[in-house]
């Protein structure tokens, strides 16, 4: 069976969760052989992992380069007609998922636009465009939108539209890693060859969207149509789906409430393998609380050392290991990190120890594994940590209370005080520790092993395509 | 917070208020409900708390409610970011002033190198200057649009190096091949350091360093102008020498301190130039034509016909200006994509903005090249070339804004086709068409060239103004 593996940002140009898992996936199926397609920024960026041997090429696709010719042409009366429902189905307010099959018809229209050879990106912004955006925003709505909104909106549309313009790969299956623009891919090959899609959904697409755009620096109006946008192309990513994947019981709500057809909808959950992850033999010294993560704000690292300075006054020997690196971006994030351990009074007991080759020794590094992320989708670093049977103090965000069961506490994120005291309890208390961390290991043998995690998909695989043959 | 029983219905508008006030800035900017339920989950609210607290069957429904009462009371948005506005009065009118300032000190320095040699020197490396500061000016701009102010800097430093380089170069062999006084090579390295160090300071907005550094030397200029005294000659010279050294120094020293704060490593220069060199060689080439075009009619009559060569002081003066109307349109342009809504009526109000623009510029030049006209009038030296040349030089002059809003377009190679036309027309014509021999002829040939790259230009600009995504 010949797979194409799509992703937006991941595999094999960046490390992460989702890269784990790919990488996981593909040579897990060494029978199968497998395309990857990976939305990039601008198409310099190189791979980071080294590639297997059934992965036979990687199509790296760069939505944001800036040298594509626009042309000054007016787009035309059948993209007028499309772009209009387009408009009009964005601006209306959707209910449970109400109009996504139009939606999904109306995006089959922009990519035989495209694929005529239409410039996509460029017909959003003509002036044409612009004015009938401008008639239909002011027939839905009373709030402003000025003509620089319009400009942005469109353009940065354009942009997230390119998959469509990108011929289709012609193989036996599109498997896509996340929702959102990664699905236009698996679109275009379902339309062209009528290739079946499975829709896998670590986080929720479009409630990371949501998260991301309340900080982005756009105006009201430009995050009324981008969001508004998001919403629609994710319902109709569940129309297009074949079977739905969502990592967790968590995510599967979500999907539901925007439309997704139960029957088609498997939770998967992501697997470790629990040779990689063997038992510590041992506690560390002293007692000490380790995180593993990249250093990034949506790990919420602040309430972690807020929470930490409680532990250290109540256990003075405590220590605070965080590890894991600083993405770039994130430098301003890092610093401010250790502004606060400074401000704490925690140098030395609280401390970064950067990134390490070897996750499993981290866990082992640590009397406890705390996660105060405040989100998340089904996070590996709480699996590999219940693999090495440590107990776990994490937020209860996502699909993280699924992954921990009685097999650690949940908190509420934000809450340092709620963490400390969780901590506290853990560090201090080495019979519960050993209870709770026996627990996880049992718990992630019983439910989250690499091999059902790869049995689970090969399933669903053989369910679209019998036999290894095409789709029935 | 109240806590309502299974059976007690929802929860009353007080405890939604009580809800969403401490997360009011981050609700404000949501578009619907489901982003309220996005950040209401982010913040710790789960489908438990919303049945336990808030009497809603999910996080869903009670988002809904939230967003109702959000709306319902009018909840103010954050309001849009400021417009940002890069016309500078003061500063960017006096940049033609600024860039005139060591004409104060030629009277003294012709004493020295004598006439015959300081006019050559001069236009040869203001050709070089111009070319090579203006590349070196336009890489750093984008470097720094990028993110690297270090290498910025670098570029900077390195044009500058190679600006004194190819001055000693060029007055060297000029010098031994004709015979020219050794001070020939220290007064174009002197003009070329001058030229380039003041376009670095005016690069990072020191307008008012360079005016305080340079004053010392004007004065002594203006008291060798009075006295007439060799000595004092000599004197203003090594003042001259000394005010350059410090203005070089000022520009080495910014160079290398910006971004010297900033965290994050850059990388390698050559990586980054690579990626843009091919996108700037048009303006390169723009930087060149225009440089022979303007120098080429003057450089001819620096010897023997002083009053043509200074009949166009006012385009010097008044570049400026020029400057500055171009960022006061570019300012009205942005503010007027904000206010309009329609690309119609941003193309007919943007066309009365160039018109009233170019209208400006062409009358403040006109003021201007009445100063050294007025001077050749009161020494008798006033003739009809004279007054020709002034008004070529105006007509120059308001092409150039044009220039500047083409180039902000990108429209570099239009502009370079342009003024290929100009070059074709003078001094193509010129070596063509039999009489224009004489100054009068030669002076009109020049000015019909510039009305014809001024026509050109305008036309272009009223073309592009059509294209609103460009006014981004």
């Amino acid at each position: 069976m010949k797979v194409t593996f799509v992703s937006e940002g991941t595999y094999p140009f960046a490390m992460g969760g989702v890269s784990v898992w790919m990488d996981q996936l593909i040579r897990g199926m060494p029978d199968n052989r497998w395309d990857v397609v990976t939305m990039t920024v601008d198409g310099g960026e190189r791979p980071v992992w080294d590639l297997p041997a059934n992965l036979e090429q990687v199509i790296n696709l760069p939505l944001w380069k800036k040298s594509y010719r626009r042309s000054t042409r007016p787009p035309g009366a059948a993209f007028g007609e499309a772009y209009g429902r387009f408009l009009q189905i964005v601006l209306t307010p959707a209910v449970m998922g109400a109009g996504s099959d139009e939606f999904l018809s109306v995006l089959e229209s922009l990519y035989g636009f495209a694929r005529d050879g239409g410039d996509l990106a460029g017909a959003l912004t003509a002036n044409e465009s612009l004015t009938q955006l401008m008639d239909t925003w002011y027939w839905n709505r009373t709030d402003g939108l000025n003509l620089a909104d319009a400009i942005t909106a469109g353009d940065l549309m354009g942009h997230m539209l390119r998959p469509l313009a990108e011929p289709p790969l012609r193989t036996d299956l599109t498997h896509v890693a996340m929702n959102g623009l990664s699905m236009l891919v698996a679109m275009a090959a379902k339309w062209r060859y009528g290739t079946p899609i499975v829709l896998s959904e670590h986080g929720v697409y479009l409630r990371e969207r949501y998260l991301q755009y309340v900080n982005e620096p756009v105006s009201h109006a430009v995050r009324v149509l981008l969001l508004s946008f998001f919403r629609r192309l994710a319902g109709a990513a569940y129309v297009a789906a074949d079977r739905i994947a969502p990592h967790s019981s968590y995510n599967r709500r979500w999907q539901l409430h925007n439309g997704a057809d139960p029957d088609r909808i498997r939770v998967m959950y992501n697997g470790v393998d629990p040779d990689d992850f063997p038992l510590a033999e041992s506690d560390p010294e002293e007692p000490t609380l380790v995180f593993m993560g990249r250093v990034d704000p949506l790990k919420d690292l602040h309430t972690l050392i807020r929470a930490f300075a409680i532990v250290r006054d109540k256990i003075p020997e405590a220590r605070l290991r965080i590890f894991g690196g600083v993405p770039t971006g994130n430098e301003t994030y890092y610093q401010s990190c250790l502004a606060l351990i400074a401000e704490l009074e925690l140098e030395g007991d609280a401390v970064f120890e950067g990134r390490v080759s070897t996750p499993v020794a981290a866990y082992h590094a640590g009397s406890v594994v705390a996660l105060t992320s405040i989100s998340e989708g089904f996070p590996y670093t709480v699996v590999e940590a219940m693999a090495c049977g440590r107990p776990v103090v994490c937020t209860n965000v996502g699909g993280v209370a699924e992954a921990v069961g009685d097999a650690g506490f949940i908190v509420p994120p934000r809450d340092h005080v709620a963490t400390a005291d969780a901590a506290v309890r853990l560090l201090k208390d080495a019979g519960l520790r050993r209870r709770l961390g026996a627990i996880a290991r049992g718990r992630v043998m019983e439910r989250f092993t690499l091999q059902q995690s790869l049995d689970d998909y090969r399933g669903v695989y053989e369910e679209l395509i019998p036999a290894g043959g095409a789709a029935p | 917070m109240t806590t309502l029983a299974p059976n007690e219905g929802t929860a009353s508008d007080a405890d939604i208020d009580d809800l969403i006030e401490p997360m009011a800035a981050r609700l404000s900017r949501a578009v619907e409900p489901l982003q309220v339920a996005a950040i209401l989950e982010s913040e710790g609210l789960n489908d438990k708390i919303a049945r336990e607290r808030y009497g809603h069957a999910d996080i869903f429904s009670l988002a809904e409610a939230a967003y109702a009462r959000m709306v319902a009371k009018g909840a103010p948005r954050p309001p849009a970011g400021a417009v940002l506005r890069r016309a500078r009065p003061a500063a960017q009118m006096l940049h033609g002033l600024l860039y005139g300032l060591p004409a104060a000190l030629l009277p003294a320095a012709s004493g020295l190198v004598g006439t015959e040699w300081l006019m050559p020197g001069l236009v040869l490396t203001t050709g070089i200057g111009w070319v090579l500061g203006s590349a070196a000016a336009q890489i750093a701009y984008t470097l720094m649009g990028r993110g690297c102010p270090r290498s910025a800097g670098r570029v900077l430093r390195t044009g500058l190096v190679l600006g004194v380089g190819a001055a000693v170069l060029t007055a060297t062999v000029i010098a031994t091949v004709r015979n020219g006084p050794v001070a020939l090579v220290a007064l174009c390295v002197m003009q070329m350091a001058f030229q380039i160090a003041s376009g670095i300071l005016l690069f990072y907005r020191r307008e008012g360093w360079l005016a305080v550094m340079m004053l010392p030397a004007v004065v002594a200029g203006v008291a060798y102008i009075a006295i007439g005294d060799s000595w004092v000659g000599l004197l203003t010279v090594c003042m001259g020498v000394v005010c350059i050294a410090a203005i070089v120094g000022a520009a080495i020293l910014l160079t290398m301190a910006e971004g010297r704060d900033e965290p994050a490593a850059e990388p390698a220069l050559r990586t980054l130039i690579r990626v843009d060199i091919r996108g700037l060689l048009p303006s390169f080439l723009y930087s060149t034509l225009s440089a022979v075009f303007l120098l080429q009619a003057e450089a001819r009559y620096v010897l023997d016909r002083t009053d043509l060569a200074i009949a166009g002081a006012g385009l010097v003066l008044g570049m400026g200006i020029l400057e500055y109307r171009a960022h006061v349109f570019e300012d009205q342009t942005r503010a007027a994509l904000r206010e309009l809504c329609y690309p119609a009526d941003f193309t007919s109000h943007t066309r009365r903005l160039v018109a009233k623009g170019l209208l400006i510029c062409l009358g403040a030049l006109a003021a201007l090249s009445a100063v050294p006209l007025a001077f050749l009038w009161a020494t008798h030296a006033l003739s009809a070339a004279s007054a020709a040349m002034a008004a070529a030089h105006v007509t120059v002059g308001g092409a150039y804004f044009l220039t500047f809003l083409l180039a902000n377009q990108g429209k570099v190679a239009h502009l370079c086709v342009a003024q290929g036309l100009a070059l074709a027309v003078h001094p193509g014509a010129r070596l063509l068409l039999p009489g224009t021999q004489s100054a009068l002829a030669d002076v009109m040939l020049f000015l019909g060239a510039g009305l014809l790259f001024l026509v050109i230009l305008l036309s272009l600009m009223l073309a592009s103004l059509k294209d609103v995504r460009r006014y981004r």
